[in-house]
C-alpha cells in the first residue's frame, strides 16, 4: 500500500510539475501575479487533444499547444503593458477569454476524448513503467528548459527585473519586453503541463484545469518549505519535489491505512486529510528563521 | 535548516516508511480472506450523484447482496479536484480486491477507465449520457473497448411508451419530429424505434433542417393520421415544443415528451430521469459482476422507471381520463 501511495504521488506529482515550474516563473522569479494559468492548462489541453485527433502527430499536438500558452501568456503581459491594466485583472480577463476559446476549440462541447496513440499510450511497453519514464523524461526537460532560460543573458535580466524593475531598465532591457517574454514563459510551462495531463488522462475537458492555481502555488511553497534552495536551479528542483509531495498529501486519503477506516471517515474528508497532511511541511517554514512571504510587492 | 533537525527530519520519514511497511504486513497477515470490493468514484458531490449512490445501496439489497457480508461498498471522491481525480484514479487501480469501479458522471468514468482499463477490473458507470462519445465504446455500443458496462442518463424511453399505452390503449401511430444533423438526435431516434416495434406501434417519423419547417411537418403528420405526437431529445423540436403542442391539442391528438417543463406547457404526461432508478440499475449490473459474469458481456441500459409528469388541464381538454392508480404514482400534477 506504501508502494502504492508512493506510485500515485510522484506519478501524478511529476505530470503536474510543469505547473509549477510555470507558477514560480512568473509569481517568484517575475514577482508577477499571473492568473492567466487556469484558462491556459485548460485550452493548451484542448488544443493538444483537438491537434492529436485531426493529425495523430503527439509532436504537433504538444508544440501547438506550448504555443498557445505562450501566446495566451503574451496576451496576458500585453493588457499589461500596453493597456495599462493591473496584473491581477490581466490574468483574469485572459483567463476569462480563454474559457470560451477552450469551447470552440472543442467544437462546442465540453469534453473530447483523445482517438489517437498519445504521448502516454504510444509506448511499445505500455503501463505503470513507462507513463513514469514518459513523465519524468517530460519533467527533465521542462526543468532544463527554465534553467537554461534563467541561466542566459535575457533569464538574468529578467529575474533582476522582477526583484527591482529599475535595475534591468537602468542596463538597457525593455520592460515591456521583459514582461512579455517572461509570461509567454510562464505560460508556456503551464501549457505544457496542461498536454501532459490531457495526454495522461486521454482526455480534454473544460474543468480540467479547475484549481490548479491553488494546488500550484501549493505546491510551489511546499518545494520552498522542503527545501530551502539559494540557487535557482536548486529551486527548481525543489519545485518539482514540493508537486510530488503535495500529491502525496492528496493521494493519502485514497488508501485504507486502517481496516474500517471508510466507516468513520467521509469520502468528503479528502481535502480535510490532504489539508493535515500538508500542515507538517508547512510548519518547517515557520521554524526558520525570517519573516516568509508569498505576495512580495503591492499587487 | 540545520544539520540536525535535517537529519532528525530524515529519521522520521525513515520511520513513517518502515511503520508504513509494518502496519501493511500485519493488517494483511490477520486479516484473512477479504471480501470483494466496490468501489464507488465521485469526481464531485453531486445531488444526482447522491441519488445514484442511494439506488445503488437498496438496489444491491434487493438483489440479495448484503453489504458486509458478500461484498463492501466503498465510496472515494475527489472533492472538486481535477488533479485529486487524476490520484484517484490511479489509486483505485493498484488498490486490491476490487471486483468492481462504480464511476459516476462523465469524468470520474473517463479517468477510471484510462487508469483501470487494462488491469481487467470491471468497471460500471452511472449516467454518462454519451459513452461513445466519451471515447468508452468504439463507434457502437455493444463494442465496449474494454471490461466496462453501466447507464445512460437519456430518458426512460421504456416507461414513456409503457405510459403512453397505459393513457391510450387505441394508439396506433406515433409521429416524431426532429432535426436529421443533431448527432444527439440519432441515438434517441433508435430508440423509440425500438420501443415503438416492440409495442407494435406504427412509427411515423418527419425530418426537417431549421425551426421554420417544424409547422408544416407537424401538419403533414397530422394528415397522416396519427394518434400520438412524442417530441424526442432533439433540440430543434424541443425548441419549438409550443408550436407543437398548439397545432396538435386544435387536432385533440396529445402530445409526449421526456422533458417535465414541456408537460407544464401543455404536453400530456411524460416520465423524467430519476437518478434513483438509474442506481437501481447500475445495483442489477453490479450484482451479476459480483456472481461472476464480465462486464464487457452486460449491455449498457437506460432506466426502466422514472418520475411520473401529468398536465391535467391538457387531459381534461382531449378528454383522457387519468385513473387513480396513475394519480397516486404521479412525482408532479399540473393543474
Amino acid at each position: 500500500m506504501l508502494f502504492s501511495w508512493l506510485q500515485v504521488g510522484v506519478l501524478v506529482g511529476l505530470l503536474y510539475a510543469p505547473v509549477t515550474l510555470g507558477l514560480i516563473w512568473s509569481f517568484r522569479v517575475m514577482n508577477y501575479p499571473d492568473l492567466t494559468c487556469e484558462g491556459t492548462f485548460m485550452f493548451s489541453a484542448a488544443v493538444s487533444i483537438m491537434v492529436l485527433n485531426w493529425t495523430g502527430s503527439i509532436f504537433l499536438s504538444v508544440m501547438l499547444a506550448v504555443l498557445s500558452g505562450l501566446v495566451a501568456g503574451a496576451v496576458t503581459a500585453c493588457l499589461r503593458v500596453y493597456l495599462r491594466v493591473s496584473p491581477l485583472l490581466s490574468g483574469i480577463i485572459t483567463w476569462a477569454i480563454l474559457y470560451s476559446l477552450t469551447i470552440r476549440v472543442l467544437g462546442g462541447l465540453s469534453n473530447v476524448p483523445a482517438r489517437e496513440p498519445t504521448l502516454f499510450t504510444a509506448s511499445r511497453w505500455p503501463g505503470w513503467g513507462s507513463e513514469l519514464v514518459v513523465a519524468l523524461v517530460a519533467v527533465i526537460v521542462a526543468w532544463s528548459v527554465i534553467v537554461a532560460i534563467g541561466a542566459s543573458r535575457w533569464g538574468q535580466a529578467l529575474r533582476a527585473f522582477g526583484d527591482q524593475p529599475w535595475f534591468s531598465v537602468g542596463l538597457g532591457y525593455s520592460s515591456n519586453m521583459l514582461t512579455i517574454i517572461g509570461l509567454a514563459i510562464a505560460n508556456g510551462l503551464v501549457g505544457f503541463g496542461g498536454v501532459m495531463v490531457a495526454h495522461f488522462r486521454q482526455v480534454a475537458d473544460v474543468n480540467l484545469g479547475v484549481g490548479i492555481l491553488v494546488s500550484g502555488l501549493a505546491a510551489l511553497v511546499m518545494g520552498e518549505a522542503v527545501f530551502a534552495a539559494r540557487r535557482f536551479v536548486h529551486y527548481a528542483a525543489a519545485a518539482v519535489i514540493g508537486t510530488i509531495v503535495y500529491n502525496l498529501a492528496i493521494a493519502s486519503f485514497y488508501f485504507d491505512w486502517v481496516p474500517g477506516m471508510e466507516r468513520v471517515l467521509l469520502p468528503s474528508d479528502v481535502k480535510m486529510v490532504s489539508g493535515l497532511m500538508l500542515l507538517w511541511p508547512a510548519a518547517l517554514i515557520a521554524r526558520r528563521k525570517g519573516r516568509y512571504r508569498l505576495f512580495a510587492s503591492e499587487w | 535548516m540545520s544539520m540536525a533537525s535535517k537529519r532528525s527530519l530524515l529519521l522520521v520519514m525513515i520511520g513513517i516508511f518502515v511503520l508504513g511497511i509494518g502496519i501493511d504486513a500485519f493488517v494483511r497477515w490477520t486479516a484473512g480472506p477479504s471480501l470483494p470490493r466496490v468501489v464507488v468514484v465521485q469526481d464531485k458531490p453531486q445531488e444526482w450523484a447522491d441519488a445514484l449512490k442511494l439506488g445503488l445501496h437498496d438496489g444491491l439489497k434487493q438483489r440479495g447482496v448484503v453489504e458486509g457480508q458478500d461484498a463492501i461498498v466503498i465510496e472515494r471522491s475527489a472533492a472538486g479536484d481535477p488533479q485529486g481525480l487524476t490520484g484517484l484514479a490511479e489509486a483505485v487501480a493498484l488498490e486490491r480486491d476490487v471486483a468492481v469501479v462504480y464511476t459516476l458522471g462523465t469524468q470520474a468514468t473517463q479517468a477510471v477507465f484510462r487508469a483501470v482499463g487494462n488491469s481487467g477490473k470491471n468497471i460500471v458507470f452511472g449516467a454518462v449520457t454519451d459513452p461513445v462519445a466519451a471515447g468508452l465504446y468504439n463507434g457502437l455500443l455493444d463494442k465496449p473497448i474494454g471490461n466496462i458496462t453501466g447507464t445512460q442518463d437519456l430518458w426512460p424511453y421504456p416507461a414513456q411508451f409503457d405510459l403512453i399505452l397505459e393513457l391510450l390503449p387505441k394508439a396506433k401511430k406515433v409521429g416524431i419530429v426532429y432535426n436529421a444533423s443533431e448527432v444527439n438526435s440519432q441515438v434517441s431516434v433508435t430508440l423509440i424505434q425500438n420501443e415503438t416495434k416492440k409495442r407494435g406501434l406504427e412509427l411515423i417519423q418527419r425530418t426537417v433542417t431549421e425551426e421554420s419547417q417544424i409547422s408544416a411537418a407537424v401538419a403533414g403528420l397530422i394528415a397522416a393520421g396519427i394518434d400520438v405526437f412524442f417530441i424526442p431529445a432533439d433540440n430543434t423540436a424541443q425548441t419549438s415544443a409550443q408550436v407543437i403542442i398548439n397545432a396538435c391539442m386544435q387536432k385533440s391528438i396529445p402530445v409526449f415528451t421526456g422533458i417535465p417543463g414541456i408537460v407544464q406547457s401543455g404536453a400530456l404526461a411524460t416520465v423524467g430521469t430519476n437518478y434513483y432508478e438509474l442506481g437501481k440499475v447500475n445495483a442489477e449490473q453490479i450484482a451479476l459482476i459480483l456472481k461472476g459474469t464480465p462486464a464487457s458481456k452486460i449491455p449498457p441500459r437506460i432506466a426502466d422507471k422514472g418520475d411520473l409528469y401529468i398536465n391535467l388541464s391538457s387531459a381534461k381538454q382531449l378528454g383522457v381520463t387519468i385513473p387513480d392508480e396513475l394519480r397516486k404514482r404521479a412525482f408532479q400534477i399540473y393543474q
